[in-house]
């Protein structure tokens, strides 16, 4: 079937409304069309215009605009480093061998189900309104997520990989850990990864509106008590933002480290 | 270390009254007999396959001898000592797919040797002699990804090649491809083991299989699984497919048939 | 003399190291109080028998209304999300206009949203229920568009040459059950996430809930009361996991789930 001129243009034009990038960046377009329309008619208690949303934001906050992100990214990234981190040692030592494994069941079982959240005044009342309490408490919430996803993940590994190594003479339990559990737990600890950035912001924004004195959530609460609904909106694009970014890193990451995987294309 | 001397007829491997019961959890499940009294000889340099029904034990003959699992009576020796766990001796060719895919091939031929301690050098030396034997040349640097079934089998059995076992143990390796690649892979199979010998002990349920690749077939009754008969397979060395569809070939094929047939109970 | 095959089969070790686990825990926690001061670390007397006396009057009504929250929040969240979901895969223009506002939302996290849903709704109760709707909704529709899209094609095929012709009849017969594990999964994991923004939401301003009491024992400082209400916090999400795990399994009897 050959197509004219006319209906490869056309044809063209179609694949490139029809890409992703573009219906985004339309949608983005659009949305902010319609809210402008929406901000015009509305309150701006409820929704203030986009122009409100950034210019004012920055005259009322200029000064601690900057700072305040950058504590919030500071908390975020030492508490998901720290407790991911302890997480997955733990994860490890619990996989290790059965006795290990029976031991601490239980209490994984128990720790799991805790609302992170729930949490926060007894950290307050343990550590004050410090950076230290909220590092922690974040810290704590990765910990949590990150033993589980680690254990899930070994347990996943095929038992033929480890039989196979066996037989090509990897007989200690080192051995195998470091040659084959490790790297074929790669993906689906990536994988993981990304959900506990993605819960490492949300825990970040719920300690810093209960208790801090610093920070993006700091400044979404303190503008709610003046009712500036602009710098709400303000901060939780900022949230939205950082995490996407965040989201995009662990991304990155996981293409680049995982190129041996397949993938299902769609 | 009492090795018999290299001679085509020197045993290898050891089978002695070797038997398996699988514990039963309570009252309700009581013991499993999976091996009873198994008793035969592998030796120096020979096909031996281990045919059955389903379920009569093959594979756990097999991870016997790999030391994947202990005998709850009896024995195996390999070279006269006895097999008491899993090592590099006793290197085995799994049923499902068991490359590791997050190194390249080279990654997996070298991977044995690594533990081994073997320099750098020689490593090099190793897997490329390897690759080029099971006919790989040109994929050295590719993830199994890229690879088709019958190309992973290759990277396996090249892999295992590569330590220098003292036996191959292979697990229905080829159970997993289709007809064609299947029979491919067995010529390939006889091909690498015409120009480095090497003790094979092979199971599979395909019983032209078993015929076309062996010297030796030992038959395994159903559960609890017992040596029914070992025959020697009457085919010189040097086979092609033709030889399947001699009358020889399919009269033996037949008898077999009849043989395992008559141990499968269930339709 | 014992019969030790006999014990082995009523105690495995599993148990045994499971049991004294949680008992060194609990021993450990005594210890620990006994050095600390109460205002740190309460024994596990004063968090569980003083937590009780404390707040014994409103202990019934607390659990229920948070409960009450988080139920309602996830029950409509998630029923709403899985319709979404469904419509999205079922029409494309619908899919066309939703996709690109559900994944703008997706990373922001719904707990930051809280303080701009007080705004609009008020400190009420409608605002709590509807992030914890919000929540949920979002996780659901990502969640259903997700497996829908991961049902394999081969049951599809197949059951359009046993005859199911209509796009109503394929959805009912094959897709809808061919989900319903991916659904539970992600049914739970809103369940969680909706513990988690209750407690948000009821520290933010609650008159009444577990939030409530964890937040009255922070002011005057009873930190076994505050113990006492995450401890509470935690037994209804647990419950709440083991309810959802049932109808899990229950729903769920055809797949393949080996024991891990």
């Amino acid at each position: 079937m050959r197509l004219n001129g006319l209906q490869k243009a056309s044809l063209r034009i179609k694949m490139i409304i029809t890409t992703k990038r573009l219906v985004n960046f339309t949608t983005i377009v659009a949305i902010l069309v319609i809210w402008y329309v929406i901000s015009m008619v509305v309150k701006p208690i409820f929704l203030p215009s986009p122009a409100d949303v950034f210019v004012r934001t920055y005259t009322v906050y200029n000064k601690i605009l900057v700072s305040s992100i950058l504590y919030s990214l500071m908390r975020i990234f030492l508490g998901f480093l720290s407790g991911s981190l302890v997480g997955f040692v733990l994860g490890i030592v619990i996989s290790w061998n059965k006795i290990l494994e029976w031991w601490f069941d239980p209490l994984v079982e128990i720790v799991r189900p805790i609302p992170v959240v729930a949490l926060i005044p007894l950290f307050i009342l343990w550590f004050g309104l410090g950076e230290i309490g909220k590092v922690l408490l974040i810290a704590f919430g990765c910990f949590v997520r990150q033993v589980v996803i680690t254990r899930e993940a070994i347990k996943n590994v095929p038992s033929v990989y480890l039989k196979a190594a066996q037989t090509l003479g990897a007989t200690q339990r080192v051995q195998l850990f470091r040659t084959i559990i490790l790297p074929s737990i790669t993906p689906e600890m990536i994988g993981g990864l990304r959900v506990t950035v993605a819960a490492a912001f949300g825990y970040c924004a719920a300690a810093e509106f209960l208790g801090a004195q610093s920070g993006l959530g700091y400044i979404i609460i303190i503008a709610r008590r003046y009712l500036y609904t602009f710098a709400v909106i303000f901060g939780i694009i900022i949230f939205g933002l950082l995490a996407w970014s965040a989201d995009g890193i662990v991304r990155y990451l996981d293409r680049r480290i995982n190129v041996w995987t397949e993938r299902e294309n769609r | 270390m009492s090795r018999n001397p290299g001679t085509e007829l020197g045993t290898k491997i050891m089978i002695r009254d070797v038997s398996l019961t699988y514990q039963g959890r309570n009252s309700k499940h009581g013991d499993v007999i999976a091996l009873q009294d198994i008793n035969f000889s592998i030796y120096e340099n020979e096909i031996v396959t281990v045919v059955g029904p389903s379920g009569c034990g093959k594979t756990t003959l097999l991870f016997l001898m790999a030391g994947l699992l202990k005998p709850t009576r009896g024995e195996i020796l390999v070279d006269g000592e006895k097999v008491t766990g899993p090592n590099s001796q006793r290197a085995m060719v799994f049923q499902e797919d068991a490359v590791f895919p997050w190194l390249t091939v080279t990654g997996n031929l070298e991977y044995g040797l690594k533990l081994k301690g073997v320099s750098f050098s020689k490593q090099k030396e190793i897997v490329l002699h390897y690759i080029k034997l099971v006919g790989l040349e040109g994929f050295e640097d590719a993830y199994p990804k890229e690879l088709s079934g019958g190309m992973k089998k290759k990277v396996d059995i090249a892999r295992c090649y590569a330590i220098n076992p003292a036996v191959l143990l292979m697990d229905e390796p080829f159970g997993s491809l289709d007809v064609i690649t299947k029979e491919r892979m067995q010529m390939e199979l006889l091909r690498i083991w015409h120009t480095e010998r090497k003790t094979v002990c092979f199971i599979t349920h395909d019983i032209e299989e078993a015929l076309f690749i062996s010297q030796r077939i030992v038959i395994l009754s159903a559960r609890p699984g017992e040596v029914k008969r070992i025959v020697k397979v009457p085919f010189k060395g040097d086979r092609d497919l033709s030889l399947k569809t001699s009358a020889k070939f399919q009269d033996l094929r037949k008898e077999l048939w009849h043989e395992i047939s008559a141990e499968v109970k269930i339709l | 003399m014992i019969n030790l095959k006999k014990l082995k089969h009523i105690i495995s070790l599993r148990q045994i190291l499971g049991f004294s686990s949680i008992i060194s825990a609990g021993l450990l926690w005594y210890i620990v109080s006994m050095v600390v001061s109460p205002l740190f670390v309460p024994s596990p007397k004063e968090v569980f028998f003083g937590g009780y006396d404390l707040y014994k009057e409103i202990l019934m009504t607390s659990i229920l209304y948070t409960f009450y929250r988080v139920v309602m929040g996830f029950f409509i969240g998630s029923a709403l999300g899985i319709l979404v979901g469904v419509a999205m895969s079922w029409n494309r223009f619908i899919q066309w206009i939703l996709d690109p506002i559900i994944e703008l939302i997706r990373p922001i996290p719904v707990i930051a949203l809280i303080p701009l849903f007080i705004l609009w709704i008020g400190l009420g109760e409608t605002s709590r229920i509807i992030i914890i709707v919000f929540a949920s909704f979002v996780v659901l529709v990502v969640n259903t568009s997700e497996a829908i899209k991961n049902v394999p094609i081969l049951y599809i095929n197949a059951a359009r040459t046993l005859g199911a012709f209509t796009k109503a009849r394929i959805f009912r017969t094959v897709i809808l059950p061919a989900i319903t594990p991916e659904l539970m999964a992600g049914i739970r994991i809103a369940a969680a996430a909706s513990f988690d923004l209750a407690a948000a939401a009821e520290f933010i301003g609650a008159q009444r809930g577990l939030g409530y009491i964890i937040i009255c024992a922070k002011r005057f400082l009873f930190t076994n009361g505050i113990i006492f209400g995450i401890f509470l916090f935690t037994l209804l999400a647990w419950l709440t996991n083991i309810i959802i795990r049932y109808f899990d399994k229950r729903v769920n009897i055809w797949t393949e789930r080996g024991k891990a």
